[in-house]
């Protein structure tokens, strides 16, 4: 099994995770074969965005996989989002390339579905409506268009609320909304901005453990940004840390816990403490250097 | 007086935020309507009050009876109507496409934004005279007149509508796939059309204000020259009567808009 083992350096730094993770990988009960030799889907190299004389973003090189799940995790400031925005198109980067299937991103596009963390849909559209609308732009009429809405809402258990309007709806049942209209537009890569940071932690854990199951069914490309490191640590293939001022990649840090994974098995407080760690050293070289 | 007898009510409940029953809130309407006329009755009986110039509610329910059999208060009425519907029609015509413009791009904004701001502070009335001099003190005077005033919540409302197009709204949407027309036909459309509706309404309750002011200087028919009318022959009367109609008729417009609004608006109410 080397399906871990990531194509990606960040600054030249790539960690495993402790001897017992990686060990954890030869028993591995769900593998991917997908991803073992798996093409590049994302491919950054020397990405930097600047807004005006701010540097959000400092140099970030990585690769991320088809089929796999990138968690982007740091704290606020750490230049997660503006790169998540910079992969989805909405900002241009000042310097360096962002290549999605070999092509270069210069504006938004369809093949990279977005979950923004304020849900983001259109609050004069019905769920259904909402789900319909890629489709919609696509040309897809009729009963084709019910054909997809129905599908979509039953893979994020949203049957029965297909005729609500947004504002009716709970914040985990509007992400759910937003996840299938991302979906449904059939893309490659789906891009996710804290989607459940505004969420109760038991939603919380609740849709994460339906996004993972998504994940084996559609087999698409996900990034996920988020702050927490038990979120990451719980999703993700890989985990790229980063920090903050200026935004840096610090480490990118490979997750091999088989899945489905424990919240509360050893493995998962192991990984906890080593990202932990690397924040902790990060806060304490902050403040020995602006004391 | 709690909502509930022996519940004490809830803190979070005081002040505005409680809910209020309709049954209750009929009541209370009743309440204070009927205890209003009362007063008035009695003031005017007992002759604490000169009848001339604040005359019984008997008086004035009877000079209505008869402005209503003679049809002079149907008249009056629509061509009151007549006046704010053409003048609100204008003022629409003009506002919504400048404010969409103005909402849209940065440098029509900047180059109408001062004019604008200049001409605010002018209330309607202020142009009346001027008016008279420019259109005669025929309709297009008071239809102009009634346009200004209803223009600026209008314009005002349709350019914060189409400013205020949330971005993430626009982001989405260019993630599924949408190009520049489609952004503006599916997000900001439907995005400012809540605020097109309010600055309608409020535009609406506006013309209607003008308008009396306008009828009250120059007119020959209109709720604002029967009110005016009657002040030459001493009929407080039909002063009262053409204010309570000028007082329902706007309370009914107004019903009647935000009940629109509300249909319009389904997604926002529910």
């Amino acid at each position: 099994m080397s399906d871990a083992t990531g194509t990606a350096t960040a600054g030249g730094a790539e960690k495993e995770g402790s001897a017992g993770i990686t060990r954890l990988a030869d028993v591995d009960a769900h593998p991917h074969p997908m991803r073992s030799q798996a093409p590049v889907s994302i491919h950054i190299t020397g990405t930097e965005v600047r807004y005006g004389d701010h540097l959000a973003l400092a140099r970030v090189d990585l690769d991320v996989q088809i089929g796999e799940f990138v968690c982007l995790l740091g704290p606020s400031g750490c230049g997660k989002t503006t790169l998540l925005n910079a992969i989805a198109g909405f900002v241009e980067p000042s310097a360096g390339i962002i290549e999605v299937n070999g092509a270069e991103v210069r504006e938004p596009g369809r093949e990279r579905g977005v979950v923004f963390q304020e849900y983001a849909l259109f609050p004069w559209l019905t769920v259904e409506r909402n789900i319909q609308y890629g489709p919609k732009l696509r040309g897809v009429r009729g009963a084709e268009l019910k054909t997809i809405s129905d599908k979509y809402c039953a893979l994020v258990g949203l049957q029965g609320a297909a005729q609500r309007y947004p504002n009716q709806l709970s914040g985990g049942m509007r992400q759910r909304v937003a996840i299938a209209r991302a979906l449904a537009n059939r893309p490659q890569i789906l891009l996710m901005d804290e989607p459940f940071g505004a969420l109760d932690a038991m939603t919380r854990q609740t849709l994460q453990e339906e996004l993972l199951k998504i994940w084996e069914i559609e087999r698409l490309t996900f990034v996920f940004v988020t702050h927490s490191i038990a979120e990451a640590v719980f999703l993700a293939d890989r985990i790229v840390v980063m920090t903050a001022h200026p935004g840096t990649v610090k480490e990118v840090i490979v997750n091999r816990a088989p899945r489905p994974r424990s919240r509360t098995s050893e493995e998962h407080f192991e990984m906890y403490r080593l990202i932990d760690t690397l924040f902790q050293e990060e806060a304490a070289r902050a403040a020995a250097a602006h004391p | 007086m709690s909502a509930v007898a022996g519940r004490p009510r809830r803190r979070a409940e005081v002040f505005g935020v409680q809910q209020i029953s309709t049954t209750r809130r009929m009541v209370l309407a009743m309440v204070s309507v009927s205890a209003v006329i009362v007063l008035w009755t009695a003031l005017s009986e007992t002759g604490l009050v000169n009848r001339v110039l604040v005359p019984s509610p008997s008086d004035v329910m009877h000079a209505g009876l008869a402005a209503v059999r003679d049809g002079s208060l149907l008249r009056n009425t629509i061509a009151s109507l007549l006046r704010v519907l053409e003048g609100f029609a204008l003022a629409m015509v003009i506002a919504l496409p400048l404010g969409v413009l103005m909402g849209v791009s940065t440098a029509v904004r900047g180059l109408v934004e001062p004019l604008i701001e200049l001409l605010r502070p002018i209330p309607p009335i202020a142009f009346i005279p001027l008016a008279i001099l420019w259109f005669g003190i025929g309709e297009i005077s008071k239809v102009t007149i009634i346009a200004y005033g209803a223009f600026f919540p209008i314009f005002v409302n349709t350019m914060a509508g189409f400013r205020d197009v949330d971005r993430v709204h626009i982001r989405a949407a260019q993630a599924l796939g949408a190009g520049r027309y489609e952004i503006f036909r599916d997000v900001v459309l439907p995005s400012a059309f809540p605020q097109m509706v309010t600055g309608a309404r409020l535009g609406m309750g506006l013309a209607f204000i003008v308008l009396v002011a306008a009828e009250l200087v120059a007119a020959s028919e209109g709720l604002g020259y029967l009110i005016n009318d009657a002040r030459f022959s001493f009929r407080t009367d039909q002063i009262f009567v053409g204010m309570i109609t000028i007082g329902v008729l706007g309370l009914v417009l107004n019903k009647m808009l935000l009940e629109a609004e509300r249909r319009l608006l389904r997604w926002k109410f529910q």
